[in-house]
């Protein structure tokens, strides 16, 4: 409560806090009230984008606020509780969770376009800053008076690719912190330029952050191609529309959040989502024309790192480089052909640079096949997998119950991978991630069995259903017939 | 049909790598800070 002190309060009351925050409220509807600027009750459950819609198209000029918008939301608070008993008047003051009005200021940036800045009206007053960077690029672009087509809030074409590259990678906090202070310098707030002035001014952090990589098809066509071939290979591979994925902790009956992926193919468009804790990644058709792979990472702690403006770029690295893993499976699971050394080098026991020994790996045996397969499930998670994460599921695809595929097998196994140079060690933590070749393999291996291994030998097996292609029926028919003629020819039948 | 890796490779017409929505939490230090009553 030292910000009430600096204000002169000799005991820190919640009344206070009261006082603030009806001037306040009073100042920003007097401010809106002075410019004509809309004020809206925003109702719970309302898309607040398709409500300010309208209001934005109203505004002219490059900049300017668009609405406030008042919303009764949930928010981590002070809570004054009188003290009795000393004989003095006192307060405890408990952190909680408590329901206040929330100011939602939409505006269109010079710099940023269109964003909104969300002012809690109640202690400890905090705010939250939204914005776009594709927005922002869009206004670099034309500043730089570059050439460019918007494709809803992307872009599907540009004069100079380079230039926009460029300009997207040199987006930073000090881009964020700038906004910040137009909308510090522009509106009435809570904290007022006193308050700034002595020093309890706002400290930017990240609460979310999505990463981006737009892919712009020459014809619409090919990108629902893409996505056919995407989303027909992820059910391939043993993907059903919703396969719980554990990561990165304990999971028990009762652990809270969401650990999936899912194929989306209802409705208009496809898409492929990944979560990993509050991580989530997304891969959807964009206007019919281009396909977007976006990371969103809501806490920067699921990472090992911290949510400071000081880790916006390693934040922004991971998005990227986890964008880019999404796009190379996807490649490499269509384009798996492998070297004959990449086959004959893991069947053949060999030794490592270190010169320990690493087993033979006998594919085609149900618990290397099970391993590989089940390490394909997981070769998208960034933070990789720990072998407890992996055991059900090598256990299931086995066929046998947890207890019996033991954790001692389970490490045998995993320990002849990293030795093969097929999986890696992650730090030195119990967490691996597949290599290149690894992934190679395990995607090579689990296409060869759910798509032509299992089929063929169905198709060879006169007591099972015949579920393989009618023309390899009939091919494998017109075999037995003329086998059946040569041996009667020979006179071999009885 | 071309398979994702070909269609990435020749029907591509843009690539762009771009941060896009980002949220940030604005916090006074000092209206957080229990400094007592």
């Amino acid at each position: 409560m030292s910000f009430l002190r600096h204000r002169g309060a000799t005991i820190a009351s919640p009344a206070l806090f009261g006082q603030i925050t009806e001037a306040f409220k009073q100042e920003l509807r007097a401010w809106c009230d002075a410019r004509s600027i809309p004020w809206i009750e925003l109702k719970k459950g309302e898309r607040k984008d398709d409500v300010v819609e309208p209001y934005r198209r109203r505004v002219s000029g490059t900049a300017g606020v668009v609405l406030v918008g008042v919303a009764q939301e949930r928010a981590k608070a002070w809570r004054g509780v009188k003290r009795t008993g000393d004989g003095a008047l006192s307060f405890d003051f408990q952190w909680t969770t408590v329901c206040v009005n929330h100011y939602y200021v939409y505006f269109i940036d010079e710099a940023w376009g269109p964003g909104f800045l969300k002012i809690c009206g109640y202690a400890p007053y905090t705010l939250k800053l939204c914005l776009n960077g594709h927005e922002w690029a869009k206004r670099q672009l034309t500043t730089q008076d570059i050439a460019f087509e918007a494709l809803d809030n992307g872009f599907r074409s540009c004069a100079d690719p380079d230039r926009l590259q460029a300009l997207g990678d040199g987006l930073g906090p000090a881009d964020f912190q700038a906004c910040l202070d137009r909308c510090l310098v522009l509106l009435p707030l809570p904290l007022g330029a006193r308050d700034h002035a002595a020093g309890l001014g706002y400290r930017l952090s990240i609460l979310q952050l999505e990463v981006s990589r737009t892919q712009v098809f020459d014809r619409p066509r090919r990108g629902r191609e893409f996505f056919a071939e995407v989303m027909r290979d992820q059910l391939d591979l043993g993907r059903p529309s919703r396969v719980p994925l554990l990561v990165d902790r304990k999971i028990i009956k009762t652990t809270p959040g969401k650990f999936a992926t899912r194929i989306i193919t209802d409705g208009v468009g496809p898409s492929l989502h990944v979560q990993y804790k509050r991580c989530h990644v997304k891969q959807y058709f964009k206007e019919g024309r281009a396909v977007r792979t976006e990371t969103t990472i809501n806490d920067a702690h699921d990472f090992g790192l911290k949510r400071g403006l000081l880790h916006f770029d390693a934040l922004r690295q991971l998005g990227r480089r986890t964008n880019t893993r999404l796009l190379e499976v996807e490649q490499v699971a269509h384009d798996c052909g492998l070297r004959e050394r990449d086959l004959t080098d893991p069947v053949r026991p060999s030794k490592t640079a270190e010169g320990q020994p690493a087993p033979a790996l006998k594919l085609g045996e149900p618990r290397v096949t099970a391993l590989l397969q089940a390490l394909c499930l997981f070769a998208v998670l960034p933070a990789g997998i720990t072998s407890r994460q992996l055991r059900p599921h090598v256990a299931q695809l086995l066929g046998v119950p947890d207890d019996q595929y033991t954790a001692r097998q389970m490490g045998y196994d995993l320990r002849r991978l990293v030795r093969k140079g097929l999986l890696r060690r992650l730090g030195r933590r119990l967490r691996y991630e597949l290599t290149t070749a690894g992934r190679r393999l395990a995607l090579f291996l689990a296409k060869l069995l759910t798509r032509v291994l299992r089929p063929g030998l169905q198709a060879l097996d006169p007591l099972l259903p015949a579920t393989v292609s009618p023309a390899l029926r009939i091919g494998l028919q017109e075999v037995d017939i003329a086998v059946r003629a040569m041996l009667n020819d020979a006179r071999l039948l009885a | 049909m071309p398979n994702v890796a070909e269609l990435i490779k020749e029907h591509v017409t843009l690539t762009v790598d771009c941060v896009d929505r980002v949220y940030l939490n604005g916090m006074c230090r000092c209206c957080t800070a229990r400094v007592g009553s």
